[in-house]
């Protein structure tokens, strides 16, 4: 088989590929490749073109989502085949991540009586109940939206199919790791923007059993949109490179992009934060007075929070170093 | 999906879906048949086209791989010719599927016979 026919056969089982479920791709793909194969083998007459005739083939085999369709169960299930490990992984993980919030927002002040354990369990059961339910909304509302853009296409045509993105060297998935990625960075973000009071220093000092000290207190100031921006930029790259199955050198760059800018972000936060300088001016702003013994805790986070800047720092630039290197690399090899 | 003769008759041609219906079933009865011995995809494709039994690719290959994972069928990829073919195999819980299908549709034809009469 030439060049061009492996390439128009390429493109083909890579989009059939992109509606089923990762696991099954490689193994459909070279099914389908043999079977194509056969195929046109059987059909190609002497003098004929055997592009002509691999095209031939691709459209009467019709788009790449119907014979992706055959594969799976799509009509039967409001969530198609394609999206159900997504949809059952995130399901498993959901209600450990409520539980972790919930355990966050435990009234520990208040003791642990039966009557507080008792509706934190309600409330936190209820959470998992109305969270899988928002999540089956969204998982049927996007199969429906994929479906009603795959359906206008009644010419099919092979040769308008998009050439699979380039293979990048270490461009292999974990789609378990990517899915608790996305579901962790979608925690960090639901956190800081709803339930800011919770995410700062952890101590057991100043009577209570646990004591929050909101970040904000211990002087830190994070820009909000600049971190939102960031944060949903990785929940869609991700998201992106779970769906194509593969990292690819344009995916790979902009992961270095949201590395780099979440370096600047935290930059920012430090540039224009307290930390370090917890002042009695500062203290008497968020409520305190210096004889105040959670004071103590506060400036041991606050401390903390410089030491940890200069690794973090370092820790970052070493890592987008490395990935720039190694892009790089790979396209001076590919030139 | 598996190619409709339509022979149109008084009442019309036969709907696709209802002829589809009529015979999915009879489908896995005849892929086990022919998979008593060897064959990959396309020659299974084949061999069924040649006793007027016409299927697509598209509804056949689903169909193996589900055969295949309910332990009727069993696979193994080989390279022929520099492409890998996989070629399919009747397993001993698909010839005994195969035996107790084979004698459903003897009851089923007779049946239908006498109340088409």
């Amino acid at each position: 088989m030439n060049r061009e026919s492996n390439e128009l056969i390429g493109r083909y089982v890579y989009h059939v590929g992109r509606h089923l479920p990762p696991e099954r791709r490689e193994d459909v793909a070279q099914e389908l490749t043999s079977l194509i194969g056969d195929r046109v083998e059987d059909e190609l007459r002497p003098g004929e073109s055997e592009e002509v005739v691999v095209l031939k083939v691709l459209r009467e085999m019709g788009p790449p989502s119907a014979v992706a369709e055959r594969y799976g169960y799509e009509r039967r299930l409001l969530i198609g085949t394609s999206s159900l490990p997504a949809f059952f992984k995130l399901a498993k993980i959901l209600p450990l991540v409520i539980l972790a919030l919930s355990v966050l927002s435990f009234p520990y002040a208040d003791g642990f009586t039966l009557s507080a354990l008792a509706k934190w369990l309600v409330s936190y059961f209820h959470s998992v109940l109305l969270n899988l339910g928002v999540l089956v909304v969204v998982f049927v509302v996007l199969e429906q939206l994929s479906r009603t853009q795959a359906k206008p296409q009644a010419e099919f045509d092979p040769e308008k199919l998009s050439a699979p993105p380039a293979p990048f060297e270490g461009g292999k998935v974990r789609p378990a790791v990517l899915v608790a990625k996305i579901y962790g960075t979608v925690a960090v973000l639901l956190l800081f923007n709803f339930y800011p009071s919770v995410v700062g220093v952890w101590t057991n000092a100043g009577g209570a059993r646990f004591w929050v000290v909101p970040l904000s207190a211990v002087g830190v100031h994070v820009p909000m949109w600049l971190f939102n921006a960031w944060l949903v930029g990785h929940i869609l790259l991700n998201t992106e490179v779970l769906r194509q199955g593969t990292w690819t050198r344009e995916s790979r760059w902009t992961k270095v992009g949201l590395q780099m800018l979440g370096l600047v972000v935290f930059l920012v936060a430090i540039w224009s934060s307290h930390v370090g300088q917890l002042d009695t001016n500062f203290l008497a702003s968020v409520g305190l007075a210096a004889s105040d013994p959670r004071v103590k805790a506060l400036s041991e986070g606050s401390r903390a929070l410089v030491l940890a800047a200069g690794p973090v720092v370092l820790l970052a630039l070493w890592s987008i170093a490395k990935d720039v290197r190694r892009l790089l690399r790979v396209t001076g090899s590919a030139a | 999906m598996w190619h409709t003769v339509q022979k149109a008759d008084q009442s019309g041609a036969v709907p696709d879906s209802l002829a589809l219906e009529l015979r999915r079933g009879a489908l896995v009865l005849a892929a086990l048949a022919a998979l008593r011995s060897e064959q990959y995809g396309y020659s299974l494709k084949k061999s069924l086209a040649e006793a007027e039994i016409h299927v697509d690719e598209g509804t056949l290959y689903p169909l193996l791989r589900r055969l295949e994972s309910q332990g009727l069928l069993s696979s193994r990829w080989v390279i022929e010719e520099g492409r890998p073919r996989r070629y399919y195999k009747i397993t001993n819980q698909g010839q005994a599927t195969l035996t107790a299908l084979a004698g459903e549709w003897e009851l089923l034809s007779k049946a239908l016979r006498r109340v088409l009469k």
